[in-house]
């Protein structure tokens, strides 16, 4: 193995042997779905909730817009893997190889150390999930998604796929028929967590897809910081991470929802990420998108309640042959709401880096107001960079602020922070991480540090 | 100067470099032709006003502007009548050459635009600031996507987008100031914003004297004020904020 990973460019390129694959295939059929939902013993209207989305799946063409996705071999991709059966109750009981790949992806130190609870996954399944004892006393549910359908369905059943439609577009109709995995975060009325809560999800095995869904329920006046990490080896062969994340913030509750995105460069990643936020409340995401070969991310808060308000801080890097097409959605649905959007992107040795947003005031959003920034670096004559922000104002009484730039860096800082001793790659990726300094503070140190050290990798070999 | 105050049925107009030139088309005394193509050719320079003051059926409108190397061009684009086809402005920039677009919209009842621009910066040193600004009371609508196509080509071109609307009543619009950027050593900046009086500005305005209405005016007025600046001529900036003042 050690031979092979000298040909992976990856931080997190190591890799386990995947026997368990030998019992998999690769395409999706309805027979599939069917023993997905069989395997996990689900409830009927779940069965029938993926077999109703298996239908939208293949009725739904591809995007129209954005990158081009016809490479995509559907048909290739492994939907579903087990590595292990059943959950882990310590790290411990996690199988050496799988263990080894989170030790060195630093979770169960973080754990340790930082954070109110971790979930981590591996192909399709949870291997290992825990809540520390003094917020399960609260009444805080933190808990493999296939367990939370199980022992909480009253909870799950009224708010699953609800803010992500199945009918939203075909990879959220892919999801709802495949889903696997995933966090299950359920913050009661008036809990404040101040250590973030933490979930990472590994593929590992060759052509692999992974759907893994996440849905939080923070009640009223609750608080609450989850971080979600994801990374996988590259094999020269598409894989496809199509995850779901709803978020449901309830009056007059804070949520922020972090996360690292380092899938590897072979990886098409096409998630889907919406939260629903109440009267008073407050939704933040702050996101970094590094690895992939294309990526289309677009964050999307719905501000359904009066004096409503959501941050979206974001990252993107993309480099050589990658395509980083992400960004921010906002929809104003009531009184008095807010909105900041903050982007940032890189483009480096003829990578791409595109911002869609969308911001919508609705008739009804009196008062609405909204601030976009995004910012655009662009390091060679071989990159490319797109700011595409749709604003929607269909109420004269919205404050609407947007405001971008593009450009390269700054000669002359490069030039002192040489004439200091810096070799050129090391100065460009000091001012690179200066420049998204406004979101990586955002983040806890630990993962401040792992965005930062993510840019340097990215920037070896950079001429600036 | 050249002036071509009326502009004739061409489908085609050419200018050479020399004299600048002052090209207006006011469709309420001008044929409104749905295309026209304009070459300014190396180091050409001119001024262009169209003006959509009389309600015209028409398939198309489209205005296609190829700015030659060293050249430069000051566009005005003035909307006071709604037009119900799509509105395409396309500029190819070549090397060293200068655009300034400025566009208004006045809009009231239900007027409509639906308008797709691309400024597509081709050479090196190319330049271009576009400026877009709109009133739309009552149900008036305007959709405007601004393309800023910057090629890898066009190394070192300074270029920005601003729009900025005031809407009343149930107006609507939508904007996309759009940054396609395939060069590296480029300036390049939008924004979009609404606008409107803080409470304490109306309440020093009425307590002056003026009316709701009178303060409307004066905020259109000020609009159309920034569109005639840089106007090459003193007395069509007279005319043409006259005209805006009775369209409002």
């Amino acid at each position: 193995m050690a031979e092979d990973l000298k040909s992976h460019d990856s931080l997190w390129d190591d890799y386990n042997q995947a026997d368990y694959m030998a019992q998999t295939k690769s395409g999706l059929d309805e027979a599939l779905v069917r023993r997905i939902s069989a395997e996990k013993e689900e409830p009927a209207w779940m069965l029938a909730k993926r077999l109703e989305s298996l239908k939208i799946f293949q009725e739904k063409a591809l995007p129209a817009w954005g990158p081009d996705l016809s490479r995509l071999n559907l048909d290739k991709i492994t939907y579903y893997a087990k590595a292990m059966e059943g959950q882990a109750q310590s790290w411990e009981d996690v199988p050496a190889d799988i263990k080894n790949t989170f030790d060195k992806l630093g979770i169960p130190k973080a754990e340790q150390e930082v954070l109110a609870g971790v979930g981590a996954q591996y192909e399709s399944t949870v291997v290992y999930h825990n809540l520390k004892a003094e917020f399960k006393r609260q009444g805080v549910i933190f808990e493999d998604m296939d367990l939370a359908l199980k022992k909480h369905p009253e909870l799950v059943e009224p708010y699953f796929m609800r803010a992500m439609p199945n009918t939203l577009h075909k990879f959220a109709a892919l999801h709802g028929a495949v889903w696997s995995g995933g966090t299950f975060l359920y913050i009661p009325a008036g809990v404040k967590i101040k250590e973030p809560l933490q979930a990472y999800f590994r593929m590992n095995a060759k052509g692999m897809g992974q759907f893994e869904h996440t849905l939080i329920i923070v009640e009223s006046g609750a608080q609450a910081h989850y971080i979600e990490g994801c990374s996988a080896p590259r094999y020269g062969v598409d894989s496809l991470h199509a995850g779901g994340v709803e978020i449901y913030v309830k009056e007059g509750a804070r949520f922020r929802y972090s996360s690292v995105e380092s899938w590897s460069k072979d990886a098409y990643n096409l998630n889907t990420k919406r939260a629903i936020v109440e009267k008073k409340a407050h939704m933040e995401w702050v996101g970094g998108n590094f690895g992939s070969n294309v990526t289309m991310l677009y964050p999307c808060s719905i501000l359904v309640g009066e004096g409503a308000s959501a941050d979206h801080l974001g990252v993107a890097f993309a480099n050589e042959g990658q395509t980083q097409d992400t960004g921010a959605k906002v929809i104003h649905a009531a009184k008095d709401t807010s909105s900041n959007i903050v982007m940032k992107s890189i483009s480096k040795g003829g990578g791409k880096a595109i911002y869609r947003g969308l911001v919508e005031v609705g008739p009804q959003a009196e008062g609405a107001a909204v601030s976009v920034k995004c910012d655009a670096l662009i390091l060679d004559e071989l990159s490319v960079s797109d700011t595409i922000p749709v604003m929607k104002i269909n109420n004269p009484s919205a404050t609407i602020a947007h405001e971008a730039s593009a450009g390269k860096i700054n000669e002359e800082d490069l030039f002192y922070l040489r004439s200091r001793g810096l070799k050129e790659a090391e100065a460009a990726a000091m001012l690179v991480n200066g420049f998204i300094e406004p979101i990586t503070k955002e983040l806890p140190l630990e993962y401040s540090v792992e965005m930062n050290r993510m840019v340097e990798l990215e920037m070896e070999n950079s001429v600036g | 100067m050249n002036n071509f105050l009326e502009l004739k049925a061409e489908e085609e107009i050419k200018l050479a470099g020399g004299r600048p030139s002052l090209l207006i088309e006011r469709w309420s005394q001008s044929p409104a032709l749905a295309k026209r193509k304009f070459f300014l050719e190396a180091g050409a320079e001119a001024s262009y006003l169209l003006i959509v003051d009389k309600p015209v059926e028409i398939d198309a409108l489209e205005r296609r502007w190829l700015v030659g190397p060293g050249a430069k061009v000051n566009l005005y684009y003035l909307f006071l009548e709604p037009l119900k086809t799509e509105i395409k402005f396309i500029h190819d920039i070549g090397a060293g050459a200068i655009v300034n677009s400025n566009s208004l919209f006045l809009g009231n009842d239900n007027d409509d635009w639906h308008i797709q621009a691309y400024y597509n910066f081709q050479d090196k040193d190319s330049f271009g600031r576009v400026k877009v600004e709109a009133s739309l009371r009552e149900q008036a609508h305007l959709d405007y996507a601004a393309n800023m196509n910057v090629s890898p080509a066009a190394q070192k071109s300074d270029t920005r987008v601003d729009m900025r609307l005031y809407l009343e009543g149930k107006a609507r619009g939508q904007v996309i100031p759009g940054l396609n950027i395939a060069a590296n050593d480029v300036k390049a900046g939008h924004s979009a914003s609404t606008f409107k009086l803080a409470p304490e500005d109306l309440f020093y305005l009425q307590s002056r004297g003026l009316s709701p209405a009178d303060i409307k005016k004066m905020l259109s007025l000020s609009l159309a004020k920034n569109f005639i600046q840089g106007f090459p001529d003193e007395a069509l900036s007279k005319e043409v904020l006259d005209l805006i003042s009775v369209n409002l």
